[in-house]
This record gives C-alpha cells, structure tokens and sequence, in this order.
C-alpha cells in the first residue's frame, strides 16, 4: 500500500511539472540546433536531420555565415529560457509562451523561405508541443499528438482541396492557383455536346446505385439481424463474429472472388451448364448493373448488419409483449412498435453503406469492368495516371465531401427524431 | 397479406382476440421457418465466395473457373517470387508501423475524450470522428494534392502518415468504449488511498485498457495490411503493397496466382480479426478483483 508521498512529490510543488517538461522540451531544442550547428555551418553535410537540407537552401539565399549567426542566437534564447524553466523559483511562463508562438511562426516563415516540410513540420510540431504543455492541462497534452497528425494530415489537406479546387490544372498536370475561379464547378453542370450534362449525370447515377445497394441490404440486412439476435447467447457471439469478419477482410479480395464465380467460364456458368443443364450457351454475368449490385451489396452488408443487431438486441421485449397483450397482430405489432424502436439501427446502418458506397471505385471496376462510371470512377481517373485534371477532380472531391455531410447531418437528425419517438 | 390483416383486425372485438390468435401462431411460424431460411442464405452468400477463392487457388489449371485438378504450385510460385515477397514486407513495414504509432496516438486520444476537459474538445470529437465519415478516396485524393503541394515525393512514408490518420480515429473510438465501461469508482479509490493520477493511470487504468489497447492495435494492423485507396493514390513507385499489386494483377492481366495470394491473404486477416475481437470480448469478462495496487 502507498503510505505516503515520496519526497520528490512532497518536496516540491506538484504544479512545477509541466514547466520542469516544458523546460526539458526548450533544451532538447536547443541541442538539436546545437546538432545542426555543428552539422551545417561547421561541416557543410548536407542531409542526415531533417531541416538540415533547407538550412543549406537557406544559407544559398542568405549565406552560411548568417545562417550560423541565426542559429547560435537561438540556441542561445532557448538554452536560456529551458534553464530557467527549469529553475523552480523563475516566473518565465510569459516568455516560453511567446517563445512557443514565436516558434510556430518561425515553422510557417521557414516552410515559406525554403520549402523543407519535414523540418519545418519539426519545428512548428515542438512548439506546440510546448504550448501544450504550458497549457498544464493534462488533457490537451494526451489530445496533442493525434491533434497534429490529424489537423495537418487530415484536416490541412481538406481544406487544400477546396483551394485546389478553385485552380486550373496547367498543361504539365501542375496545379495553378493563382486566378481562383469556380470555373470547376461550372464544369460540372455544363453540358457537353450530345452526351448532354456527363458530370451530373455520373453523380445522379451514383447516388441512384447507392440508394438502391442501401434498400437492399436493409431489406436483407433486417431479418438477418432480427435472426442473430433472437438466438440463445452463445450461438449468437458465433453469428456476428461470422459477419465482422467480412466487416474486416479486404474487400478488394472478396469482390474479386465473384470474378471467379460470374466469368464466362466461371463457376456458375458452368454449374448451370454442365451440372444443371439449365441453359446450353453460357450467360454473360460480369460488366452487367446486376454484377456491379451485387458487388455493393456484397461488400457492405456487414455494414448494415452490425448496427441493426445492436439497435434489435437493444430491443424491450416488454414492449413486443405489450403490444400483444393489446391485441396488435403481428405484422402491426412490427410495423408499430418493433420498427419504429429499432429505427435508430436503420438509419445509422443505411449511413454506414450508404457513405462507402458514393465513394466506391474499386467494385465498379473489378465487376462492372469499367463501363459503369461513379463519381469515385472519375476520382481515379483525374489523380492516377498523367492524363487526368486535378483541379477538376478536386472540384468533384469537394461535392462528394459535401453530399457525404449532408447525409450525416440527415442522420443526426434522423438519429434524433428516432430517438425521441 | 397485410390487406387481409387489416381488414381482419376490424373485425367485431369479441372475435378479435382468437382471430389475432390464430394469425400469430401463422406469424410466429412464419417468422419460425422464414428467418433462418433467409439467415442461411445469408451467411452462404457472405461466404460461399471466399471458399470458392480458396478452393481454385488450389486448382492445377491455368482456367478460373474450371477445377482441373488438385495442386499447390500457385502456392509455390507466389513464395518463389520475388515480387510478391517484396511486396509482403512493404506491407507489413506499413502494418507494423502504423499499428504502433495509431495505437498510441489513438490512446492518448481516448483517455483526453473520456477522462479530461480542455478547451476546444467538441471540435477534436469533431475531428477524431470526421475520418469515419469522410469517403476513402476523397482522403487518399486530398493527401496527394497535399504531398504534391508541400514538395514531400511519394513513399512508403507518405503511405504510413495517411494509414495513422484514420487508423488513430478508430483506435480512439474502440479505447473510448472501453474506458466508457470501466469503473470510475476504481480510479478515485486509487486516488483516494494516495496514489498520484500518474501511479493511479500506470496500476489501475493502464491495467484495465490493456485488452482494448491490444486490440486496438490488430484492429488497426488488420485496416493497414488490408489498405488499398490510400495506398495506391499516395504510394510511391518502388514500394507496391500486396492489395495494390493484387489490384494491378487483377485489372491488367490476370496472372493465376492472384487467388493463393489473396487466400494467403484472408487468412491471415481472419486470424487477427478473430484473435482482436476475442481480445475485445475477454477484456470485458475480466473479473474486477484481478488486480491490485501493491
């Protein structure tokens, strides 16, 4: 049993630690500077830390011995301000709070001078980092690693492809943002020649699929869910670990596993020839709506039936009962009271194929053999290979983006309102 | 059908109730003999295509659809290629490391949601939650105009930062569940018999998470290894991973081994799912007296 305080706690004022580390962290900076001193200036190396490469690009613009002055006179700020960070009686919160602001400007300034990523991101990163840990809220500290990663690998790059999407793509695939135009989007709703509005109807037609690949899995989905739930328990972790493995294996394989069952010579061909002798001339399976359907749904049934088993399971048996002791039949004792109460099942497994199924490509390729284009189709082709037009493609990224919202913000409202009946 | 319910049901109350008995006890065994009928065909559907997959990669034949004989060559073939294992070992580099990092970073994430306020926290819910609803292909579409647009040349690199960024959304999601249903009262016994929040975390917290952070980690290797739009519109020239260099076969000439491959393949996502999920299921039944605080 913990009887008492150790005597570091006790010693010192437990409110210390979080300018102890932000002390540590403006030191270990100034090492690292002291590293690329001796590296850059000193030795003239090239590449080993990252920033070592901008600093050269640096010193080409400035020169060497003013990059070197530079970089001895931080060394010199933050040695100074870690110590005495570090020194329990100095009151330099102020400071390392404007040295850390100073420090996410300096990341931003030395991106622009000399384009290295990496080191600026280092920079930047660290004095956040700092931020953080002055902030001395623990939570902020354990929500800053995943904060960054995902603001500037996630958030930043959404954000670029809403700028991106008010550019022109140049002759060499290079994007050019600087007449920012809606001529993009425009694009999308032009109609071209006799093929008539191409673009709006790729997006019709996908939500349309989508749609139906929905109902479908919903109508199969909801028995099937219905089924594992009403099962004794120990069978039904069997059930639904069966259908979260599909959850989880790659769909790319599982589609192309009906290659082999609708080709030409596949499988079923073959067993309705040779083995049935239903047919004499063998069916034309792949490259059909019907193939591509099928695939959908394949793929994103469990989707669907996860969150329904959830909500059904959930279920007050009482209330089935109750409707029963009231003289309800069974099919209004469904429709009334079943239904509307696992409603909240329904929607968010709708969303669930619903989302995945606007932005598939791989399915439509692999079963529908190219010749059903969706929007993710047309993702594809402006980003892979060199033909394509980025600025168009980001254009069609951002409606995507959008219709994807608008169906989670109908979700929550649909969640809510399902909720409250 | 539901015509002649309704019309039954307005049928005079005192022969309501053996009527609605009657239609029932034709509901009940309906529903008795429908269900599972419609849950078979349903399990067959999910799974009648895996093992089909599975049972030509064993075919001697060149034909897919057409079973010539038993033989392991494709099998052979695939571990005498150079290609294949090259292309193994960059996806499991990519696995293993963004497993790691998306496992912490993902922990972190869920302990801040579930055990502290800050400001700004509704916004990084927000955030944590956006990679789940965000399609695929509009996150792998937006990582490679970024990387185009801050000079970072495509690599097995880039392909890491993009799999941690929406591996660490799920990783938080299944630590929050799992921290939602921990005690709370285990903690602030901790603290009340003198435990310091960091000694409470690291022998009472740490403890308890330890199934969920494991298998928050499979989880995460698993949506790695099995990646493809991501990887294939962020991933540099050299470094092809197995679902990628799947797809190229699969599209441009269809070399046979792809079905030993992509058996290969699902079982070994299989095996991790099933052992995460049980990993999952046991943290829950763990008995609370397991641990203690000497």
């Amino acid at each position: 049993m913990a009887a008492k305080l150790p005597r570091w706690a006790a010693a010192r004022p437990y409110q210390r630690r979080y300018e102890r580390w932000a002390g540590w962290a403006v030191l270990l900076s100034a090492l690292y500077g002291i590293a690329l001193w001796v590296r850059v200036p000193l030795l003239g190396q090239k590449e080993f830390l990252p920033s070592e490469t901008g600093l050269y690009r640096l010193a080409e613009s400035l020169s060497m011995g003013g990059v070197a002055l530079l970089l001895a006179t931080l060394i010199g700020l933050d040695g100074w301000l870690g110590l005495r960070l570090l020194n329990d009686k100095a009151q330099v919160g102020r400071i390392a709070a404007a040295r850390a602001w100073a420090g996410i400007a300096l990341s931003l300034l030395y991106f622009g001078a000399t384009r290295d990523f990496g080191g600026a991101l280092l920079i930047g990163a660290h004095s956040g980092a700092l931020l953080a840990l002055l902030s001395r809220n623990s939570g902020a500290l354990l929500a800053y690693p995943s904060l960054v990663w995902l603001g500037i690998f996630f958030v930043l790059p959404l954000v670029g492809v809403f700028a991106a999407s008010l550019g022109r793509t140049t002759e060499l695939g290079t994007l050019d943002l600087s007449t920012p135009s809606l001529e993009n989007y425009q694009r999308l709703i032009t109609p071209i020649g006799v093929s008539g509005l191409v673009y709006l109807n790729i997006i019709i037609r996908t939500l349309w699929i989508a749609f139906l690949t929905m109902v479908i899995c919903l109508v199969i989905g909801y028995p099937f869910a219905f089924w594992i739930a009403r099962q004794p328990e120990r069978w039904r972790n069997i059930w639904l670990l069966l259908v979260m493995i599909p959850f989880w294996t790659n769909l790319l394989i599982r589609t192309y596993a009906w290659i082999i069952i609708l080709r030409r010579d596949g499988v079923l061909n073959s067993v309705l020839m040779d083995v049935l002798g239903v047919i004499n001339r063998p069916l034309d399976l792949l490259n059909t709506p019907g193939a591509l359907l099928l695939g959908l749904v394949y793929g994103y049934l469990p989707f669907m039936v996860l969150p329904l088993y959830q909500s059904i399971e959930r279920l007050d048996k009482r209330m089935v009962e109750a409707a029963n002791d009231l003289y309800a039949d069974p099919v209004r004792a469904f429709w009334r009271v079943v239904f509307p109460l696992t409603l909240p099942g329904v929607v968010a497994g709708c969303i669930l194929v619903f989302i995945p199924t606007v932005g598939s490509y791989v399915i439509s390729n692999v079963l529908g053999g190219g010749k059903f284009f969706l929007i993710g189709n047309l993702l594809e082709q402006q980003f892979i290979g060199a033909s394509g037009d980025k600025a168009f493609g980001a254009a069609f990224g951002m409606v995507l983006t959008v219709l994807m919202l608008i169906a989670t913000l109908v979700y929550f409202r649909l969640g809510r309102k399902a909720a409250l009946t | 059908m539901t015509t002649e319910f309704t019309r039954l049901t307005v049928a005079p109350p005192i022969v309501a109730p053996r009527l609605g008995d009657t239609l029932r006890r034709q509901a009940r065994s309906a529903t008795r003999l429908g269900l599972p009928l419609i849950s078979l065909a349903v399990f067959a559907f999910l799974y009648l295509p895996i093992i089909v997959l599975v049972i030509f990669s064993f075919n001697s034949g060149t034909r897919l659809g057409t079973w010539e004989g038993f033989s392991v060559q494709w099998y052979q073939r695939v571990f005498s290629s150079r290609e294949w294992i090259s292309s193994l070992s960059v996806t499991l580099w990519i696995a293993t490391f963004s497993a790691l990092i998306s496992t912490v970073l993902g922990t972190l994430a869920g302990l801040a949601l579930e055990r502290f306020r800050f400001r700004g926290k509704n916004a990084y819910d927000g955030m944590l939650y956006l990679p789940v609803i965000i399609p695929d292909i509009v996150m792998a579409l937006s990582l490679l105009l970024f990387f185009s647009a801050v000079n970072v040349s495509l690599s097995r690199w880039t392909v890491l930062i993009g799999h941690v960024a929406f591996n660490t959304a799920f990783v938080a999601v299944i630590i929050r569940a799992r921290l939602a249903s921990l005690d709370a009262r285990l903690e602030e016994a901790a603290a009340d018999l003198y435990a310091s929040p960091w000694q409470a975390f690291r022998r009472v917290t740490l403890p308890l998470l330890r199934p969920a952070i494991l298998a928050g980690g499979l989880m995460a290797f698993t949506m790695s290894f099995d990646e493809f739009v991501i990887t294939s519109f962020v991933g540099g020239q050299g470094d092809t991973t197995l679902p990628v260099k799947i797809y190229s076969s699969i599209r441009f000439g269809l070399k046979p081994e792809i079905t030993a491959v992509a058996s290969l393949v699902l079982l070994l996502s299989v095996v991790l799912v099933v052992v995460s999920l049980l990993m999952q299921r046991g943290g829950k039944a763990q008995p609370v007296q397991s641990f203690n605080l000497e």
